[in-house]
């Protein structure tokens, strides 16, 4: 009699224990799940962290650009007041859009990438693409490839397998280049860098498909212009 | 000898319920963790929305100005041969850079993630990603494109097109599926090569994805509403 109150005792004591342990494991899974949401987050909050300085910083360009606005406005002013030419202020200017156009050598800080073709891997046209917009995203004023200048719309193609062209669009322009391509950016060294030496970036990549691709900083780049105009035949401006 | 047994027994399920509470413990704080982190990605998204529109009310401080000095200058130039030479040179200029909107000949390819799969085909490939849309617009300036735009996002010369998780980034602006993209130049050129056999858009097509390309006599691209900086080139 006295054993089997022990074991009713003893059953009703160990179905406790496996319910609480029960419970226990089903928190732990829910531990587990956390957890990767808390990566996912992390990850996030490092996105939402560059777009933050993203948009801050393009804020300050804002800010620089009304007051360099604000001065060209004082200076053509006080040459109209004091019934001057302005055609050197015009002239200026039309020299410094020339430079984002294209159309002066430029020159300035930057990187030089060099990318080759091994006996096992050739480079290939997207890849030149690729490496172009990481360096845009990291804010290039200008970039040449084996001396070409590029441009918004220049086009970089495999046509034939053999060689890679740039600007195929403009008969005037067009330029077939080889390995070793070398690419250069002028603009701010530190972000030109980290934009394809960034863990999984550019380099990785290339690194990972065993093709050759180095780079240096360099103080002094010289970016040659753009050899072609650029002519609207088709497209005209719509008054605002 | 009874009483020993169950000891032990009483002794085990006390050391399992400790570990069970020391594992809850741990549950509970790591989820305190966790809201604090939620907020602080809220204010972060607040911040990073604020930011943008600081950047927006400026931008329209700074159209206010470019145009006051455009009158400005035009308001003289009329009157002097040399002057207005250069400031026709000047708009020639920027409309070339994209700080003009154009209107023209040209297409309209507006493109959609697959609705259904397809057999075969990866997952991955019936949605629409980064990569597919630089190779469109490779294609369309293979064949001479004027002006291009993507969901309204004028390409320049410093347009980068990239992606940050699933979102897609033109200009730094996040745009989403479908996508439209405008070109103006010859309609017959552009539409034969973003339609070449093995380009871009008849791969994209096997995949699933809804393509439809469009030619139209007045294709409308809007200008590149963003700063070109000239902080390092000289």
């Amino acid at each position: 009699m006295k054993n089997k109150k022990v074991n009713i005792g003893l059953i009703i004591s160990i179905t406790i224990t496996a319910f609480i342990l029960g419970l226990t494991m089903v928190i732990q899974f829910k531990t587990v799940t956390e957890t990767d949401i808390t990566g996912i987050e992390v990850m996030r909050e490092a996105e939402l962290r560059t777009e933050l300085s993203s948009w801050k910083s393009k804020y300050e360009d804002a800010t620089s650009k009304i007051s360099e606005t604000d001065q060209k406005i004082a200076d053509y002013t006080k040459e109209i007041d004091e019934n001057k030419d302005i055609s050197q202020l015009l002239a200026n200017e039309v020299a410094e859009v020339e430079k984002i156009a294209g159309y002066t050598d430029v020159t300035g800080p930057g990187i030089r990438v060099v990318l080759e073709d091994t006996d096992k891997k050739q480079i290939i046209a997207e890849e030149l693409m690729t490496l172009v917009n990481e360096l845009k995203l990291a804010g290039a004023e200008a970039i040449s490839i084996n001396g070409e200048r590029i441009i918004g719309l220049t086009d970089i193609s495999n046509i034939d397998y053999k060689y890679i062209y740039i600007n195929t669009a403009s008969d005037l322009v067009v330029a077939k280049i080889d390995s070793p391509y070398v690419i250069e950016a002028i603009g701010n060294q530190k972000y030109l860098e980290s934009s394809i030496t960034i863990k999984y970036g550019f380099l990785d990549s290339m690194a990972g498909i065993g093709k050759k691709a180095s780079y240096t900083l360099e103080d002094n780049i010289m970016i040659p212009k753009y050899n072609g105009t650029i002519e609207f035949k088709y497209a005209s401006e719509i008054d605002e | 000898m009874k009483n020993g047994k169950i000891a032990i027994l009483l002794g085990t399920m006390c050391f399992l319920l400790t570990i069970g509470i020391f594992i809850q413990v741990k549950t509970v704080s790591q989820s305190g963790t966790k809201v604090a982190r939620t907020l602080s990605e809220k204010e972060l998204r607040d911040n990073v929305l604020e930011m943008k529109e600081k950047y927006e009310k400026q931008y329209k401080i700074l159209e206010g100005k470019e145009k006051e000095l455009d009158t400005l200058i035009s308001s003289v130039s009329v009157n002097d041969s040399s002057s207005s030479e250069l400031s026709e040179r000047l708009d020639e200029l920027n409309s070339q850079i994209g700080l003009t909107a154009l209107q023209g000949e040209g297409i309209i390819i507006r493109i959609e993630d697959a609705k259904e799969e397809v057999e075969g085909v990866s997952i991955e490939r019936t949605v629409i990603h980064d990569s597919d849309i630089k190779a469109i617009v490779n294609d369309l300036c293979i064949a001479g494109a004027e002006a291009i735009s993507v969901n309204g996002q004028r390409i320049v010369s410093t347009t980068a097109i990239t992606c940050i998780g699933n979102v897609i980034k033109v200009n730094d602006e996040k745009i989403g599926n479908p996508f439209e993209i405008h070109a103006i130049g010859s309609k017959k050129l552009l539409e034969g090569s973003v339609l070449m056999n093995g380009r871009t858009l008849s791969e994209m097509k096997k995949d699933g994805i809804i393509v439809k390309v469009e030619a139209s006599d007045s294709v409308v691209v809007p200008r590149f509403d963003g700063i070109f900086t000239k902080d390092y080139i000289r």
